[in-house]
């Protein structure tokens, strides 16, 4: 027993040696030139000028920046945002549907759903995309089934609906989980408790489980709205690329145009937007942490007055 | 939820007829059970007796199989839950994790859309009552667990139903808390006085507090008194065996046998008398209940009274002695005070010849 004890303090005496920062290298190494060497040529590229031949020279200006205010740009930015708002807003309300769902059922069961909801998540994005030009398109069923009465000619590629369908398809899942997590861990006879303080159905989703289950939904709004501008395959397949994201204004900007500074500054921008859209959950759940201090000053008052 | 049209008159609960069926197996058989206005009433039996899906029933969070449920004479089985004017205190406390202690209180003023400042005011009395005034502003995770339950308390309390039931609220609280609650918990139930539903496992705690306590047992329940009479005038063998410690002896009532001294041959021991509370018409298989405490102990002498037995084992407790005795094949648990001990068999050992020894009254004989 004396030797172990003794093994134990020196393990705790003793620093981190050599060794130890060798077996970090290569973590250090990956991030470091995967990740932040990328990211800083991107950056500095931004404030590049470019070439005519697609190069890029030295030089510093914010020309890329200002030239993406140009309404070409801009409204595809705009068109980007709105996209990105109004899936991860159905996204939002059918994923907590769907959890709430799968929440209720037992629990052998509910790993099965999960699956279901796994399963096509697994699949490859670009196979996903044209299973629905099937879906939607001239010869799959939705046309079958209009062909027998009548309507002929059905397609619904390309369309902006083919868009919207696609992109809450391919985000669903990645919302489905964190709102199923926070859901998850809520425990079952809060419901119950609720119900018997006088909450009806909605009384119960309003008062417990939708406050309960939101670090769940802003997580999932992160992983479903930012994401969701950067797609470029859904709106080519699907709407026939009319209507561009700023991942297709990316794209564009480095193949087509050959105007690299200007597509990392697209880049930079998405970046940003993310960015602020992650303060901004980070605030809004600092905010449900601390909601009891400030409704602590607010009845004070009313104590005051009364 | 206060509804000001019940009578003063009727019972707060009545069961008529109520059973629940899980899958083809009875958890609770058809029973009828009547609690009084302003009375502590409990549910006692081990898990898996029943006492949970019951009480489940009367809060409406489950359907009965069969039967009614009356609230205040109005017959509620197919209210639903939110519109019974009855509360539940959940054995995990239920407490919402995003809400303040004030605002868990206030929870179901808000819900029932009572003015703000009535319901401000409401809020805090039921704080006071559970005297958790200053601690209105904290979240349930940063209280103790016994405040935790009192907030849960003020919570059920805080619109004045007519019954409260509470599921097993002591249970997560450590011994020396328990006991406090005890009393705490009672002296609450007078002070509001609502009708408490106490669905316990535990036999203290039924007793400490109850004014009446149904024994229940697979599905049954076996019988309604007050915690004295359930004590010392067991109806049932379970009873008897599930509350405090008894002895319970097997042996065969006689034809036509009756009254308080009914005499009774229990195999080793011999002849022994008991209080048959029923006529029996036909011989029938009985047990002989009687209490350690109720055990008289002698010393052995030629001629004396009452039925040898041999000490197997002598356990010290602090303020009474626990003896095992041998009688015939039986063995036979019998208590004495400390007092009594160093009085009458100062010098008793292991092995030693006692007499023993009951009147008639502290026995019962019941039927199987």
């Amino acid at each position: 027993m004396t030797s172990m004890t003794r093994a134990i303090q020196l393990g705790r005496k003793e620093k981190p040696k050599r060794g130890s920062l060798l077996l970090l290298i290569p973590g250090i190494a990956s991030v470091v030139l995967l990740g932040i060497l990328p990211l800083f040529i991107v950056a500095r590229n931004s404030f590049a000028v470019a070439d005519n031949y697609g190069g890029i020279t030295d030089g510093l200006t914010l020309d890329n920046y200002a030239k993406l205010l140009d309404p070409v740009y801009s409204k595809t930015l705009l068109y980007s945002l709105g996209l990105g708002l109004l899936n991860t807003a159905v996204c939002l309300v059918i994923g907590y549907i769907t959890s709430y769902y799968i929440v209720s059922r037992p629990a052998g069961k509910q790993g099965f759903l999960l699956l279901l909801v796994i399963i096509p998540f697994w699949t490859d994005f670009l196979v996903r995309t044209f299973a629905w030009i099937t879906i939607l398109g001239s010869g799959g069923p939705i046309a079958g089934v209009l062909g027998i009465f009548g309507i002929a000619g059905f397609s619904l590629i390309p369309s902006n609906v083919a868009v919207v369908l696609g992109l809450l398809y391919s985000f669903l899942p990645t919302a489905i989980f964190p709102i199923y997590a926070s859901m998850r861990s809520i425990d079952g006879s809060l419901k119950e408790a609720a119900t018997d303080l006088g909450c009806g159905w909605w009384g119960v989703q309003r008062r417990v489980i939708l406050p309960l289950t939101r670090p769940g939904l802003l997580g999932a709004a992160l992983l479903t709205f930012i994401p969701t501008m950067g797609v470029f395959v859904i709106p080519v397949l699907l709407g026939g690329g009319k209507d561009p994201l700023v991942g297709n204004l990316i794209v564009t900007l480095y193949t087509e145009f050959r105007n690299q500074p200007m597509g990392a500054a697209a880049s930079m921008l998405l970046l940003i937007l993310m960015l602020i859209s992650m303060v901004l959950v980070g605030l809004l759940l600092q905010r449900s942490a601390t909601k009891g201090s400030s409704s602590r000053t607010k009845r004070s008052s009313t104590e005051k007055g009364a | 939820m206060n509804t000001q049209t019940t009578s003063t008159i009727a019972p707060a609960v009545e069961i008529q007829g109520l059973s629940k069926e899980f899958a083809g197996h009875l958890a609770v058989q058809p029973l009828d059970l009547t609690i009084g206005d302003n009375e502590f009433f409990s549910i006692l039996g081990p898990s898996g007796c029943g006492k949970t899906t019951l009480m489940r029933m009367i809060t409406g969070f489950e359907a009965p199989s069969s039967g009614r449920v009356l609230l205040g004479g109005a017959d509620v089985t197919a209210v639903p839950t939110r519109n019974r004017d009855l509360n539940m205190l959940f054995q995990s406390y239920a407490l919402f994790p995003h809400l303040t202690v004030f605002e868990n209180v206030a929870f179901e003023l808000r819900v029932r859309r009572v003015a703000k400042d009535e319901a401000n005011r409401r809020t805090r009395e039921a704080l006071e009552l559970v005297r958790l005034g200053h601690l209105g502003d904290r979240k349930p995770d940063q209280l103790s667990g016994g405040q935790r339950q009192r907030v849960a308390l003020a919570r059920a309390v805080v619109s004045r139903p007519k019954v409260v039931l509470l599921d097993e609220p002591l249970g997560a609280l450590d011994q020396q808390l328990r006991k406090e609650m005890q009393y705490e918990l009672k002296r609450m139930q007078r002070e509001v006085g609502i009708t408490f539903i106490y669905v316990t496992h535990d036999q203290e705690e039924a007793l400490t507090m109850s004014d009446r306590i149904a024994v229940m047992s697979e599905g049954v329940v076996q019988q309604v008194a007050g915690p004295e009479d359930i004590y010392n005038r067991p109806e049932t063998r379970f009873v008897a065996g599930f509350i405090g410690s008894c002895n319970l002896l097997d042996t065969t009532v006689p034809e036509g046998a009756a009254g308080d001294e009914v005499e009774v041959v229990v195999d080793g021991a011999g002849t022994v008398r008991g209080v048959l509370g029923e006529t029996v018409t036909s011989e029938r298989p009985g047990t002989l209940l009687v209490r350690p405490e109720r055990i008289e102990v002698r010393p052995d002498a030629p001629g004396a009274a009452g039925i040898a037995g041999v000490v197997e084992t002598l356990t010290f407790l602090g303020e009474e002695w626990h003896l095992h005795l041998l009688v015939g094949g039986l063995t036979v648990k019998a208590s004495l005070s400390s007092l009594a001990k160093e009085r009458d068999l100062p010098g008793l050992s292991m092995g030693d010849t006692l007499r023993l020894s009951w009147r008639p009254q502290d026995a019962r004989i019941v039927i199987r």
